[in-house]
């Protein structure tokens, strides 16, 4: 008799955010150098560190693995901490920007 | 059979050969690419934009809309994301072999760019497709991980082509770095054929592939539905990475004394759009 696999929801999220925050990175790499582009890339990547963070967490709290979820909150202020500095990049290259128009 | 028949009717029928026209338009929309020169600044856009709304109408389709699997329950649904990047890959690394034979009879740049575009896109989709593999695994093997005959080939295959695109960084002289990777793309694809015959010549933890008479009907047509979205961005990396590979081929033919070697490809180095 062949078990049964019941849930797995946080596998299947992280194949599906995986492969869409891959196609959203490569496509900025084809874009030219900037700091607009570093602003982007560091947003995918902030956003797919939280969200590791997030897949992380809801993986603790089914289990109550207390590593699990100590990690789980690292990998999400990680990716906070990458989004606002690609916000704070988006920021910078914006004023740019504006000042050489 | 009575299932097939079903989806001959309304809506259903719609949603089935919708991938299949679809497929076409795109194919239609790379050989527009391809011979007419004058379409090639909207053809990409077009894509992306066809891509961008398969794949957000994918997601619908393949997390809500189709029913979970008999054994695999939910977790199935990574299917429809790891199988057609495997596919996109397989396909990248083809073109580069073709492109790698192309180049060494008509020594031409576009040639070799295109082995460049090819050999980059097939990575990324390959690196992608192989993690979602080891995702998948964990819930229905039990590990992310085992060295049986499909999963160590896409290995292979991963770093012999991480290899292929070093190698190409490494080598200065333009001609001689198209020569070189052009043969060692022309080796590497051996494993290509080896990957995909894996599951039928060994034992495999892996399962054989399926087709659409051992899968639901439903199923199937929200795999070609997916397959097409990535097919689309496919297509719209290999235009990006190829022009980008064309204007390195340029800036180095115009200055190949900075390159320390170069001027000796010269005569040879005719880009070609």
């Amino acid at each position: 008799m062949i078990g049964h696999v019941q849930g797995g929801w946080e596998f299947i999220w992280s194949a599906y955010f995986l492969s869409w925050a891959g196609i959203a990175y490569f496509a900025i790499s084809v874009v030219p150098a900037g700091p607009a582009k570093r602003a982007w890339q560091a947003l995918i990547g902030g956003g797919m560190s939280l969200f590791a963070g997030i897949v992380l967490a809801s993986l603790g709290s089914s289990t109550g693995d207390p590593l699990i979820n100590r990690t789980a909150l690292t990998v999400a202020t990680i990716g906070v901490g990458v989004l606002l500095l690609g916000w704070a990049v988006s920021q910078l290259a914006r004023g740019r920007k504006e000042r050489v128009q | 059979m009575s299932q097939w028949l079903d989806l001959f009717s309304g809506w259903k029928l719609l949603l089935l050969w919708s991938p299949l026209l679809l497929l076409a338009f795109v194919l239609a929309m790379i050989g527009l690419h391809v011979f007419a020169a004058a379409s090639r600044t909207w053809v990409w856009k077009v894509l992306l934009g066809v891509g961008l709304f398969m794949m957000a109408a994918q997601a619908v389709l393949g997390l809500w809309w189709v029913p979970p699997e008999h054994y695999m329950g939910d977790v199935y649904r990574i299917i429809y994301m790891h199988v057609p990047q495997v596919w996109m890959a397989l396909i990248g690394m083809t073109i580069n072999f073709g492109a790698s034979i192309a180049y060494l009879f008509k020594k031409s740049w576009a040639t070799d760019s295109l082995a460049e575009a090819s050999a980059s896109v097939g990575v990324y989709f390959g690196a992608v497709g192989v993690t979602l593999g080891a995702i998948w695994a964990k819930p229905t093997w039990g590990a992310y991980w085992t060295w049986d005959p499909r999963l160590t080939t896409a290995a292979v295959m991963l770093v012999v082509y991480s290899g292929y695109l070093a190698l190409r960084r490494f080598v200065e002289d333009p001609d001689k770095r198209a020569t070189w990777s052009a043969v060692m793309g022309i080796i590497a694809y051996v494993d290509v054929p080896v990957l995909w015959f894996s599951v039928k010549w060994w034992r495999s933890m892996h399962q054989v592939q399926s087709n659409p008479k051992t899968v639901d009907a439903l199923m199937t047509m929200v795999l070609r539905w997916s397959s097409t979205a990535f097919l689309c961005f496919f297509v719209v990396f290999m235009v990006h990475r190829f022009r980008q590979a064309q204007a390195t081929r340029e800036r180095e033919v115009a200055a190949p004394e900075a390159l320390g070697g170069g001027a000796a490809s010269s005569s040879s180095a005719a880009v070609t759009p």
